[in-house]
């Protein structure tokens, strides 16, 4: 599944990013494999939408969040 | 001399640091923003000589913008740096490692320096510095500038000789993303712990300032406590600074022998320094509350929140404070579009910030309202007068979208935008970098505008108290009437082509003056109206005012009716008339092919809006 498939609160392990030109901003900015990610709040109108990763948060438009391939954890596993 | 680079993240407190070490000896570069250009400070440490560079905040060693790619520059000079001075965030240390894990690949000398520790603290994260040092090979010293805390400390280990990091990030055939991140989260699981976690009060607030609806109207009213303020707090300093120049050439007149030489310090030089400094408190005001929203985090949620908005105008969410900043000048407002890594959505940005009302505008503004607009109230409580000027503010933001939206339309990119911002945790406003960031911009804005303007009102002096004798147009004298003198030759060559917009050829004068700086305007009819400036404003104001009000056009009309007025307003709105924002936008976009487009559509843009507006009152 894909980011943008998540709901807020929901944290997930993320698989891959595509290949885009931002591709290489995302991964510095931490979206790299096996981070956890949790879309934390969206923006009026529901776009762009700010992610909790590596410790800190990070915003980004659907567009971007589309790009990036993730799993979703287990409930159970995390609350 | 030992050439000192501070490195890090945006946002991790690079700057107050350096202004910790060097205090205020700073080299003065061009605009500042949050940092967007290399500053140069000097110390001593163990008696020796240090050169500190700071950088713009960086997020890798590939950079995706302007200010970052300044900031990576330093690693390239002929001279590179002999230590590195890496600024983290302690409460966010594995993404502000990522930059440092690529600089360690540089085999420079490093000291890794922890800011935020009371964040990190409240978070629950518990870093092993001994262990953090062993581990790199490097020192690691925590620093709270705010407080001072590890400055001392600092300053001797850059004096000291310093190592480069033996801790192995990536080899030199796999340095992926992964590799690195997997890299620092190794070093991570032996130097961090986490205790507990807490909900930071950042998302409290956030609940409020990113809602779908109260969040807007927070930003809005902010924006109109802002002007409030800047209107109001900015007229006590004005008046000092206007009577200080009043004395000023008022004590020139009387030591200075009379003569050309007395009339062009008092009337073109002294004059046009006063019409400068004028502004800066209203600047300097602005600039310190876009200072404080930048600084303490608020502004990132308002790009966040405007993103979507302006995107289908073809902007971006990061446009928000260079078209804010042009509220108050726009050469400041055009460099900080540096953070904007898209050309076209920088571009665009660039292109419409002029329209917006700057400062420049204000003293026009006013004494055309006061010339043609009734001082009446509105419902018995709204000044119209007030209203006026508000339109001129919504017109001015009105009319930088629209075109905002045509540039969209016109200009050929393909690489699509992208807006991947950090929202960075809130924090108390650091008052020394605002107020630094405050001076500095001021600063620029008179020594920017000072040249330009000081050089108009020397050539218009001259222009307008000299002119060519009568049967004899080779020859000069200084014996003639404003009308007579070549600026009037000037006015009256172009008096065909604005006829049409309501204008004569006085104000055809003060329309060909203000092509170098708007603000020149009401000195120049000042001028042709000769007036004793060195009156206080009160009395110079009201005298302009009479003067312009009583002024009959040759059918025997008022030449300032209030179409006249309200045509000139929205040609002041539109026109680019600034020599210093065509410069600046030269230098940023490197060719001569963006500013003139700018200038002719803001020009051919006055002309019609003009032209309509006052056909439509006339």
């Amino acid at each position: 599944m894909k980011l943008t498939d998540l709901d807020i609160g929901q944290i997930a392990r993320i698989l891959s990013v595509d290949e885009s030109p931002f591709q290489a901003k995302l991964q510095e900015m931490g979206c790299v494999k096996d981070v956890l990610v949790r879309p934390i709040r969206k923006a009026p109108f529901g776009d762009p939408v700010v992610f909790e990763l590596q410790d800190y948060t990070l915003s980004m438009r659907k567009k971007e969040a589309e790009t990036i391939q993730v799993r979703l954890l287990d409930p159970l596993f995390y609350s | 001399m030992k050439k000192v680079v501070i490195a890090g993240n945006p946002n991790c407190g690079k700057s107050s640091i350096f202004n910790a070490l060097t205090g205020l000896k700073q080299k003065i570069t061009n605009v500042p923003g949050t940092t967007i250009e290399n500053k140069i400070g000097h110390f001593k440490s163990r008696e020796q000589d240090i050169e500190l560079i700071d950088t713009p905040g960086t997020y890798s060693f590939s950079p995706k913008s302007e200010d970052e790619k300044e900031a990576v520059k330093v690693f390239f000079d002929k001279m590179s740096p002999e230590t590195v001075v890496y600024v983290a965030d302690s409460s966010n240390l594995r993404r502000n490692l990522y930059y440092f894990s690529q600089l360690a690949h540089l085999k420079l000398p490093m000291v890794l320096v922890l800011t935020m520790n009371d964040i990190a603290n409240f978070k629950g994260f518990e870093i092993d510095v001994e262990r953090l040092e062993r581990e790199l090979g490097i020192r690691v010293v925590r620093v709270n500038p705010r407080k001072g805390d590890g400055i001392s400390e600092l300053k001797e280990i850059i004096g000291e000789t310093q190592f480069a990091p033996h801790y192995v990030f990536a080899s030199e055939d796999d340095k992926t993303h992964e590799t690195h991140y997997a890299a620092i989260n190794r070093l991570l699981n032996k130097t961090l712990k986490i205790r507990s976690r807490k909900e930071l009060v950042t998302d409290k607030l956030d609940q409020w300032f990113t809602h779908p609806i109260l969040g807007y109207i927070i930003f809005l009213g902010i924006l109109l406590l802002i002007f409030q303020s800047v209107f109001s707090l900015a007229a006590y300093p004005m008046d000092w600074i206007e009577s200080g120049f009043a004395i000023a050439s008022e004590w020139l007149t009387s030591v200075l022998p009379p003569g050309w030489f007395a009339n062009l310090v008092v009337e073109g030089i002294v004059a046009g320094i006063a019409g400068v400094v004028i502004f800066v408190p209203q600047i300097a005001i602005l600039f310190f509350f876009m200072g404080l929203l930048e600084d303490t985090g608020y502004m990132a949620r308002v790009s966040f929140i405007m993103d979507k908005l302006l995107r289908g105008l073809g902007l971006s969410g990061k446009s928000v404070v260079p078209l804010l900043s042009g509220a108050a000048c726009a050469i400041p407002a055009i460099m900080s579009t540096r953070n904007i890594e898209n050309w076209k959505d920088r571009l665009i940005t660039i292109m419409v910030t002029p329209l917006m009302s700057c400062s420049a505008r204000l003293p026009v503004y006013t004494i055309l309202i006061a010339v043609a607009v009734p001082n009446t109230l509105l419902f018995g409580f709204i000044s119209l007068q007030a209203i006026v000027m508000l339109g001129m503010y919504v017109l001015g933001t009105v009319a930088a979208l629209v075109a905002a939206v045509v540039f969209k339309w016109i200009i050929r990119h393909d690489i699509p935008s992208y807006f991947i911002m950090e929202l960075p945790i809130y924090h108390a406003p650091r008052w020394s970098n605002i107020w630094m960031n405050c001076w500095q911009k001021s600063l620029s804005f008179v020594r920017e505008a000072g040249k330009v303007i000081l050089f108009v009102s020397v050539v218009l002096w001259f222009l307008a108290s000299y002119g060519p004798k009568p049967n004899d147009s080779f020859a000069v004298t200084s014996d003639v009437s404003i009308e007579s003198s070549y600026a009037g030759y000037f006015g009256k060559t172009i008096e065909p082509a604005i006829t049409p917009l309501g204008y004569d050829w006085k104000i055809g004068i003060a329309l060909i003056t203000s092509f170098a700086a708007r603000e020149v305007f009401v000195g120049t009819l000042a001028t042709i109206y000769s007036i004793d400036a060195g009156e206080d404003e009160m009395r110079f104001e009201s005298t302009l005012k009479e003067k312009m009000q009583q002024d009959k056009q040759d059918s025997g009309k008022p030449l300032f009716t209030l179409a006249t007025v309200l045509s000139l307003m929205v040609f002041y709105a539109f026109a680019l008339q600034c020599m210093s924002t065509l410069a600046v936008v030269y230098k940023e976009t490197r060719s001569w092919k963006w500013p003139s487009i700018q200038f002719i559509y803001m020009t051919a843009l006055a002309y019609v809006s003009s032209l309509v507006v006052f056909n439509l009152f006339g």
